[in-house]
């Protein structure tokens, strides 16, 4: 595969640009003009590139996935890496959503969603920043953005048009408590399994 | 379908997915985009073009008409061609001037005798960013003609960072091209006469 840089651009920044549709790009997929794999996400129309996930990264989510599926009630499912559709023209892969088994993945919807948590290591910045706003302007109840370095958390609540109104930092030994989604899903981030 | 709802800036400031010219067209062959959707790729991105106004349709149909007259057989002129710059750049340029016997895919910044773009409501974009994009790929003479006022800007010795000479030129001055014979030479205001 060619390297990172030749699949970004910011060529036509400060220029109005073509806006595509989730249904777009799926077509796209379909037709193999995309490979099926290639991870972007889709942000108000333009396609955005993942940055690449390191060790750590991979280590704090599988840690965070094993507990959890354990942990979880039958009534409450969680995704890894699921394609997120927000609006017509916006969808994320958040590292992990919870959200009620009723829902489904098909149908789900911001406002649906219990928790949502990316696990950023290179892309701290870029997730506590206009991805947390994101998250807020389609109404996502609570956000956790882990820092897989440092082992430590943001969490995010109360969202409104232009970010959360909420937010709070905690350490590894902290106990985080989901809001809205079962207290099975409480944890320390400083007793996850990183092995 | 409104244009409105058609362009975008939501991810201004980071990186975003480049587009080759051998993908937007896979996407039209599958139907993803229109064929006649009016696009151009600027460094693997898709801008779409503003509306042409009445002024800048008028300008290029007496230009047209003048030089398909005018024009002797070793040189061939394009309105609107999709002109491939690069891997991930093609522009369409109101009216390409080339020499007979390329054909308008073969069209390349280094081999193009004249570029012309009309402007009216996208004047500052195509003095600026876009004659300095033309600029980088080596299009050896560009002129910009201000469909409202009738006068034009010559660009002419491209380098990668954009022409080294520029010149404005009113609606009576006569424009003579330096690469295309004179009978492509021409005042603006003729254009106005039937």
């Amino acid at each position: 595969m060619p390297p990172a840089a030749k699949l970004t651009t910011s060529a036509a920044e400060g220029l109005p640009r073509r806006r595509f549709t989730v249904a777009e790009v799926e077509a796209m997929v379909a037709a193999g003009v995309m490979e099926e794999d290639e991870r972007v996400e889709l942000i108000g129309g333009e396609l955005v590139p993942m940055s690449p996930k390191g060790i750590r990264h991979e280590v704090v989510k599988r840690a965070l996935v094993d507990r959890w599926i354990r942990a979880r009630p039958e009534e409450i499912h969680l995704a890894p890496e699921t394609t997120f559709r927000l609006s017509e023209d916006t969808y994320l892969e958040p590292d992990v959503v919870i959200y009620p088994r009723t829902s489904g993945l098909r149908g789900l919807t911001g406002q649906k969603v219990l928790l949502v948590v990316e696990i950023a290591d290179s892309s701290p910045r870029y997730d506590i920043g206009r991805k947390a706003a994101l998250y807020a302007s389609f109404g996502i109840r609570e956000l956790w953005v882990i820092d897989a370095v440092r082992l430590t958390a943001r969490v995010f609540r109360d969202p409104a048009a232009d970010g959360f109104r909420d937010a709070r930092d905690f350490d590894s030994a902290d106990r985080l408590a989901p809001l809205f989604a079962p207290e099975q899903f409480a944890l320390r981030l400083d007793e996850l399994e990183l092995s | 379908m409104g244009s409105a709802a058609r362009v975008t800036s939501a991810a201004e400031g980071l990186p975003r997915r480049r587009f080759t010219v051998a993908e937007v067209e896979a996407m039209v062959a599958a139907g993803v985009m229109e064929e006649d959707e009016r696009v151009e790729l600027i460094g693997g991105e898709l801008v779409p073009m503003s509306p042409k106004g009445n002024h800048h349709e008028v300008v290029k149909t007496a230009l047209l008409r003048r030089w398909f007259r005018a024009a002797p057989a070793e040189i061939e002129l394009t309105p609107e061609t999709t002109f491939r710059l690069s891997e991930d750049t093609y522009l369409e340029p109101d009216v390409a001037v080339y020499p007979s016997g390329l054909e308008p895919k073969d069209l390349r910044g280094s081999n193009v005798l004249l570029v012309v773009e009309i402007a009216d409501s996208s004047k500052r974009f195509d003095m600026g960013r876009k004659a300095k994009l033309y600029a980088s790929f080596g299009v050896r003479e560009l002129w910009v003609i201000d469909a409202v006022r009738l006068t034009a800007r010559v660009f002419r010795e491209p380098a990668a960072e954009g022409y080294h000479e520029t010149r404005d030129c009113s609606a009576a001055e006569r424009i003579v091209p330096l690469f295309v014979p004179d009978a492509f030479a021409l005042r603006l205001a003729d254009l106005k006469r039937k």
